[in-house]
């Protein structure tokens, strides 16, 4: 034993020799290196040394290439409700991050332990962490947050997944805090706690905004202040901790966000990151209006807002712009039709809520045509459960029935429901009406792709059902909703890599606004017990309380295992009309060094972070 | 005079009044509120917040949950003392977006039409007094094409023809490092190579208005006893074109020129958008699609106005141009 204790001593000696050797370019006796831009701020007395503004155990990460320092990437937004592009590209820490094989990779925080019964989680944060403004950040900053969030007097901020559940909170010591929780969470929840924390506000900064702690303020100033989700120019103020920091921003304009000079994270050389110096958004009226851009050269890394119906355009002009157009995998499934199973025009609900019915119009989708139309034979046929690479993966059995293409099948199972053409339009009459299914297509969402569902209205008309496309706002989308107002709507179904990692859009667990339900009295019904809303049929109302009982479930392998029962119960049944899987496009620089060929891009992933924009380089 | 402009005014003030109203509620007219939009985008993020209280808890905090009527005595009240409210979505007051656009509105759509006049009058005027030849048939056909391209895809086409060329432009009134940089000589220069690209694209589509409403005009008042009355006093064919007949002619143009002012940022909307103008036309559409009532409300109003003083204007040059209007 204490042998092996002095062979690991003499190792650190060796190491911590070996890699101060390394660093030629940083001071004598300097442990890490730094971009020179801050090394001349060192050497003006502006800014204290890298190793004193880096924390006692940086996080080390391995980039393909270590790279140089240098160089804007450039990037366009879309107004001040963007905030994501500016979070998602790095302006904000994270306690742990997703890697592409869904593991969580420590950021901010070191480790984070369940206690036995998983009713409290312990997070252990890195020593020696700092704002932008070189304050501590500690335990207390985390504390802070979530309990603002937790406060209804505080509306402008609110709590995710996790923190809703937390009963209290408790500070250990600087670095360690305790959430207590109402009721044992399983570890999918992690997700929530670890990646969706955009919840860490300085507190130091923010108190004197914070009524609670200065008479003179309102709850509106602490609004301001906070910048919450939103673009403003309180966000110059405001310290972050990300790898940039925003420090300029002019409304409907651009933002520029430069190196944040205490980030927490070195290469495996010993270097700071980022290596980038700086982050421009250049301000879009609208999307369509990044093409051009691109063609002139001023993106140099995006994927939020890049269209895929632009592919063609974005390769025809890769060589003017410089820069690569790389496909990748989206976390989501690609858009599907979301049948509303209370919808208010009976026949056509007594028609949902066949089982044949559904599959009827499922056999008559053509998937590989979508696949080959829309996203040049790039995309698998899929159906309505999770990916091969999620642990509630139902089954390759599963996949080829969805693959399944058979006009001819689902013309035999509409004459079996005894749905048949009787005036001789091609369209298939019920109680003497035409049956025609109206679907809700919102216009925004640059991701997703246009034009499936006008592909789908032309295969149905084989089997003799009439599809009409409504395009409307998504904002008027989601509002409808809550009016019961549509029969069938488009969603692009998020977390396919894991549904239990967001159940909501998954099942309906969610009254009011469930995103992704399958008709808003369904979900009344389910969240009410019963009490009001349109009750569900047998088999929606078995599959909701698996994917509940498979989010409470404390032991992964059980969770797995009620989780693939949900999954299959889903397939079978046709829970809702899942068309591809998914994919989009990243526009990345040509001299860009870093960015893989290909990758996972998804919600969970945050984005153009499954780059890991502060990794890259220009050679 | 002065009792007319007077009188003008005091009916301006009412029409504006009842505006107010017209507007506040034609804005919240539509389905949903800002907070549905909120949660909309939320959800388009592939993020989840606990809907079930916050909406209310939300609508409450914003003020969204109280009767219309109410909302506007207190948004009139407010608006009286030169406070717009609160914009939603940039989360700053209205009043300092406003600020910040009016300037580069009145810029941009004062240029543009300058320069369709300026371009748009002698050619209507040469066209007229040249019916039916060559270059008559030339100027038309221009002017035709100009009023059947819609100004955002010239505007367009000369983006897609300035990035080709390599120049970089991709639109905006500065390149990239002069947005927040301080005035300068340079700054100023590289505002000029920005700036013909609105005009151009936006003046264009008037230019054919006015060149077809210049010529029809002058052509009928080229027929007028008194155009052959001063021709048969022997003045010189430009002074009988000039100082006689277009100075009547020009009467139709003012008016139009009236009711054009508010169209140059509700008209050029989405020219606006694609050129990323920082004007008003834009934001004022995205307020609409995200129901920052404030912000829309607020900007519907400055085109109202823009409206009202528009025509009080051109009614008052119009007498100025042509003495023999009397209002009295």
């Amino acid at each position: 034993m204490m042998r092996m204790l002095k062979r690991g001593f003499m190792f650190c000696i060796l190491l911590v020799v070996g890699t101060s050797f390394l660093f030629a370019n940083g001071v004598q006796g300097q442990q890490y290196g730094e971009a020179p831009s801050l090394a001349k701020l060192v050497e003006e007395g502006k800014l204290p040394p890298v190793d004193e503004r880096l924390p006692e155990n940086p996080k080390v990460v391995n980039p393909q290439k270590i790279g140089q320092y240098g160089g804007t990437i450039y990037m366009a937004y879309k107004g001040p409700e963007d905030y994501y592009n500016l979070w998602k590209a790095g302006t904000e820490g994270w306690l742990a991050e997703l890697t592409q094989d869904m593991q969580f990779d420590p950021s901010l925080a070191t480790k984070w332990k369940w206690n036995e019964d998983h009713t409290s989680l312990t997070i252990y944060l890195r020593k020696g962490l700092k704002w932008s403004d070189g304050a501590d950040l500690t335990a207390e900053d985390f504390v802070y947050t979530w309990e603002t969030a937790l406060d209804p007097n505080f509306p402008f901020i609110q709590p995710r997944d996790f923190v809703a559940k937390v009963s209290k909170l408790t500070i250990i010591d600087d670095y360690t805090f305790k959430a207590d929780l109402k009721n044992p969470q399983p570890n999918t929840m992690l997700a929530s706690a670890l990646t969706y924390a955009d919840q860490i506000a300085p507190k130091h900064y923010l108190k004197q905004f914070d009524p609670r702690s200065n008479e003179k303020m309102t709850v509106q100033d602490l609004e301001k202040a906070w910048s919450q989700e939103r673009i403003t120019e309180a966000l110059v103020a405001k310290p972050q901790c990300g790898a940039w920091k925003v420090t300029e921003y002019v409304v409907n304009e651009r933002i520029v966000a430069e190196r944040n000079p205490y980030y927490h994270k070195v290469d495996s050389e010993g270097n700071q990151l980022p290596y980038i110096d700086r982050i421009i958004w250049q301000y879009v009226g609208d999307i369509t209006k990044i093409p051009l851009l691109a063609k002139a050269g001023k993106i140099s890394l995006q994927g939020r807002h890049i269209a895929f119906k632009d592919y063609t355009t974005y390769k025809t002009n890769e060589k003017e712009g410089g820069y690569r157009t790389i496909p990748v995998k989206i976390a989501a499934l690609g858009p599907s039709m979301k049948f509303n199973y209370a919808v208010e025009d009976k026949t056509l609900r007594q028609l949902f809520w066949m089982k044949d019915f559904r599959w009827a119009l499922s056999l008559a989708t053509n998937r590989e045509e979508i696949g080959d139309k829309i996203y040049f034979g790039q995309v698998e046929p899929w159906g309505p459960f999770a990916y091969r690479m999620s642990p509630l993966f139902p089954g390759e059995e599963y996949v080829d029935m969805y693959k399944n293409y058979d006009p001819q099948k689902a013309n035999e199972l509409l004459d079996g429901l005894g749905v048949k053409d009787t005036d001789g339009d091609g369209i298939r009459e019920a109680d003497g009406k035409p049956i025609q299914i109206v679907v809700d297509v919102d216009t925004g969402g640059a991701g997703g792709p246009h034009g499936v569902f006008e592909i789908v209205s032309s295969q149905w008309k084989k089997i003799g059902v009439d599809l009409k496309i409504n395009t409307i706002d998504r904002s008027l989308l989601v509002a409808r909703w809550g009016e019961n107002a549509q029969q069938a709507y488009k969603w692009e179904t998020a977390a396919a890599i894991n549904p239990l990692l967001n159940p909501r859009h998954w099942a309906p667990t969610i009254y009011p606004h469930g995103y992704g339900n399958v008709g808003e009295p369904i979900a009344q019904w389910i969240q009410t017990e019963g009490q009001e809303g349109v009750e569900p049929p047998e088999f929606i109302k078995e599959y909701a309380a698996l994917i509940e009982k498979a989010s409470g479930t404390v032991d992964p392998e059980e969770q797995i295992r009620i989780g693939k029962e949900a999954m299959k119960m889903a397939a079978e049944n046709v829970y809702f009309l899942s068309t591809t899987d998914y994919i989009g496009i990243v526009i990345a620089d040509a001299g860009l060094e870093n960015v893989p060929d290909a990758w996972l891009f998804g919600n969970q992933h945050k984005g153009i972070w499954s780059v890991r924009p502060d990794q890259v380089f220009y050679k | 005079m002065y009792a007319y402009i007077i009188r003008r005014l005091v009916s301006i003030a009412i029409v504006f009044f009842l505006v107010t109203i017209l507007v506040f509620i034609l804005v919240q007219l539509p389905p949903g509120d800002y907070i549905d939009y909120y949660i909309s985008r939320v959800a388009a993020g592939g993020d989840s917040v606990d809907i079930d209280q916050i909406s209310n808890q939300l609508r409450s905090y914003y003020g969204l949950d109280q009767p219309i009527v109410i909302r506007y005595f207190n948004w009139l009240g407010d608006m009286l003392t030169g406070d717009f409210g609160y914009s939603l979505q940039h989360n700053i007051p209205v009043i300092q977006l406003i600020q910040k656009e009016i300037g580069w509105t009145l810029l941009v759509t004062v240029l543009s039409l300058l320069f369709s006049w300026v371009i748009g009058i002698p050619l209507g005027i040469y066209s007229a007094v040249r019916q039916y030849s060559f270059s008559d048939h030339v100027v038309t056909f221009l002017g035709f094409l100009g009023l059947s391209i819609p100004s955002f895809f010239l505007a367009l086409l000369i983006l897609f023809l300035l990035v080709s060329a390599g120049t970089g432009i991709t639109g905006g009134l500065f390149s990239e490092e002069y947005v927040s940089a301080a005035w300068s000589f340079a700054k100023f220069v590289d505002l000029l190579k920005h700036l013909w690209i609105p005009v151009v694209a936006i003046g264009a589509a008037q230019i054919a208005t006015i060149i077809r409403i210049m010529r029809s005009n002058l052509l009928d008042i080229l027929e007028q006893q008194f155009v052959t009355t001063a021709r048969s006093k022997g003045l010189r064919e430009w002074v009988v074109i000039i100082k006689h007949a277009v100075r009547v002619a020009i009467n139709p143009l003012i008016s139009l020129a009236g009711m054009q002012a508010p169209r140059l940022i509700s008209g050029i909307v989405i020219t606006a958008i694609v050129l990323d103008l920082p004007i008003m036309g834009p934001t004022y559409v995205t307020a609409l699609r995200s129901q920052d009532v404030l912000l829309a409300t607020a900007y519907l109003l400055i085109i109202s106005a823009f409206l009202l003083f528009g025509n009080l204007i051109a009614d008052i040059v119009l007498a100025w141009v042509d003495p023999r209007i009397k209002y009295d």
